[in-house]
């Protein structure tokens, strides 16, 4: 029997196309147990879901980052508050959808009003302004600029409350934690990369054998891609997305009616804002 | 067609959330939940989904704060999921406000449907005479609504188009029941209540069809319109001036 021969018998494999297939099927395995491991990592980590019972939500309101916000609206079959719909938006789409939020609820307070060339008017809030609107306004120091420029302003105030923003959602179990998501990505990328290191190996004892070792190469390079992947965690819980989803469907109907210029009270546009991006909510009342 | 099979042309994903907000009530209320009435637009078969509110009249026995905080939440989301446009009367108050609400009852009279308990707006009894008050009422304080936003307005066509047709639709009641009081059968349709008042008070009513187009136009044809129906709303009260008018 040839050296390579027995080698391959030794892994109980006849042939180079066997070997490859059994370590793609030893990478693909490798990573579904790394991303078991991930989702068991963070179904530990993960806070209770909001609503779950009157010590939860007392914690909650305890650990409220956020000045007056109580936690326990921000729960599936409740439509959040004034109070909230800037965590909605943060849990959307984080800092941008905060600042697309102020924007819209400042032009729906009345203090800034699109102007015909595309720019945006600049007045003064009246005392039902929220404070986040009312920050903004503190930041605009002309009274002509274009939508870019109060955006960016918007921006800003939007990343100072980040922050806070981000603690309330995770305290709320909506967001995962940056600590839950590294524990997580980290035990699905210590197990992808000993499945690649084990391909790697095989790859460099197949080289030593004078034998090819390309598809091994090609094998080991799609379980490094692979491990990315699977390690990459969403940052919504799955409580998180559940909620998101309620909230789409019901505000369906609040929804078009910002969207075709019905319904202009501010808190109603920022809620609709919150849910759905503002492109979004213009494109559905172009139907 | 039944009023009920009216209500039945309303979309099956809209009656299904009014439904689901109806469980949620009886479970708050409980037996002080006496009726849940649906009107306007989806109880006369001319719902338009993506448009039309649901117009519901909550009838409770008592309403306590407690209640209704409680009822506050459902009440909400089938107003974003399904335009649930409530209103919240005690039962023992509805007879009691026939006479300051009178157009507002014929409202509910013309078509509604029970969609849970006893149905108290069947045996309402409503004055002509307090019909012709609140189509007053109504009247002028929309004149003086529209002399105030012709000077909000500042010129602007836009904003003077809006506010007409804003007035529009909050005229198309006491116009209609206008009509109806001076013996002219009607639908509820704007353009046909206008069209009929046109010719009921002698007036041009086609440039307020035309709002977008001329707004300024439309603002003169709604003045004269609102001044006219006013004198004729006058003229009927010379005709029946005693309160106890014939009731219906």
């Amino acid at each position: 029997m040839t050296e390579p021969a027995s080698s391959m018998l030794a892994m109980g494999l006849d042939s180079p196309v066997e070997l490859v297939g059994a370590y793609a099927l030893l990478t693909v395995v490798g990573l579904v147990i790394a991303k078991a491991a991930q989702l068991a990592v963070l179904g530990w980590l993960e806070p209770e879901p909001v609503g779950a019972s009157a010590a939860t939500k007392k914690r909650l309101r305890a650990e409220a980052v956020t000045e007056d916000v109580d936690l326990a609206g921000l729960t599936q079959g409740k439509l959040p508050s004034a109070d909230h719909h800037a965590h909605v938006a943060y849990l959307r789409g984080g800092v941008p959808s905060v600042a697309e939020l102020l924007v819209a609820r400042a032009e729906a307070e009345g203090w800034l009003a699109e102007l015909d060339g595309g720019g945006l008017r600049v007045g003064e809030p009246d005392r039902w302004a929220s404070s986040l609107t009312r920050e903004l306004r503190a930041k605009l120091v002309v009274s002509e600029l274009g939508r870019a420029g109060v955006l960016a302003a918007a921006r800003a105030v939007a990343e100072r409350h980040a922050g806070g923003f981000e603690r309330d959602l995770v305290a709320a179990g909506l967001l995962r934690g940056s600590g839950a998501r590294t524990a997580g990505s980290a035990a699905a990328t210590v197990i992808g990369l000993a499945v690649a290191g084990a391909v790697l190996m095989r790859a460099s004892t197949e080289a030593e054998l004078g034998r090819a070792q390309l598809p091994l190469m090609v094998v080991f390079f799609a379980a490094l891609l692979g491990t990315g992947f699977v390690a990459s965690t969403a940052r919504l819980t799955s409580a998180g997305e559940r909620y998101l989803a309620w909230l789409v469907g019901a505000t369906e109907a609040l929804r078009a009616d910002v969207a075709s210029g019905q319904a202009t009270v501010p808190d109603d546009v920022a809620l609709a804002v919150a849910v759905e991006p503002r492109a979004a909510l213009a494109g559905g009342a172009a139907h | 067609m039944g009023k009920s099979s009216l209500y039945d042309t309303v979309p099956r994903s809209v009656r299904d959330h009014v439904s689901e907000l109806v469980r949620e009530l009886e479970k708050i209320a409980g037996a002080d939940l006496t009726a849940v009435i649906v009107y306007g637009s989806a109880a006369r078969g001319e719902f338009k989904q993506g448009t039309s509110d649901v117009d519901l009249v909550i009838v409770l026995a008592k309403a306590e704060r407690q209640v209704l905080e409680r009822m506050g939440e459902p009440l909400a989301v089938a107003r974003a999921v399904a335009r649930v446009d409530a209103m919240i009367v005690v039962e023992g108050e509805i007879h009691r406000a026939a006479d300051v609400f009178p157009l507002f009852y014929d409202d509910i009279r013309g078509a509604h449907v029970a969609l849970h308990g006893s149905d108290p707006f069947s045996e309402l009894v409503v004055s002509d005479a307090h019909r012709r008050l609140r189509i007053e009422q109504e009247l002028r304080e929309a004149q003086i609504r529209l002399h105030l936003g012709v000077t909000e307005a500042r010129s602007e066509r836009k904003a003077l188009g809006v506010l007409v047709h804003k007035k529009l639709r909050q005229l198309r009641f006491p116009l209609r029941a206008l009509l109806e009081l001076s013996g002219v059968e009607c639908g509820f349709a704007l353009d046909v209540v206008l069209s009929r008042c046109g010719k009921l008070l002698k007036t041009d009513t086609s440039d307020l069809l035309r709002v977008d187009a001329h707004p300024d136009k439309a603002h003169d044809a709604l003045a004269l319109l609102l001044t006219r129906a006013i004198d004729a709303v006058d003229k009927l009260e010379e005709r029946a001036p005693s309160a106890g008018g014939s009731a219906s």
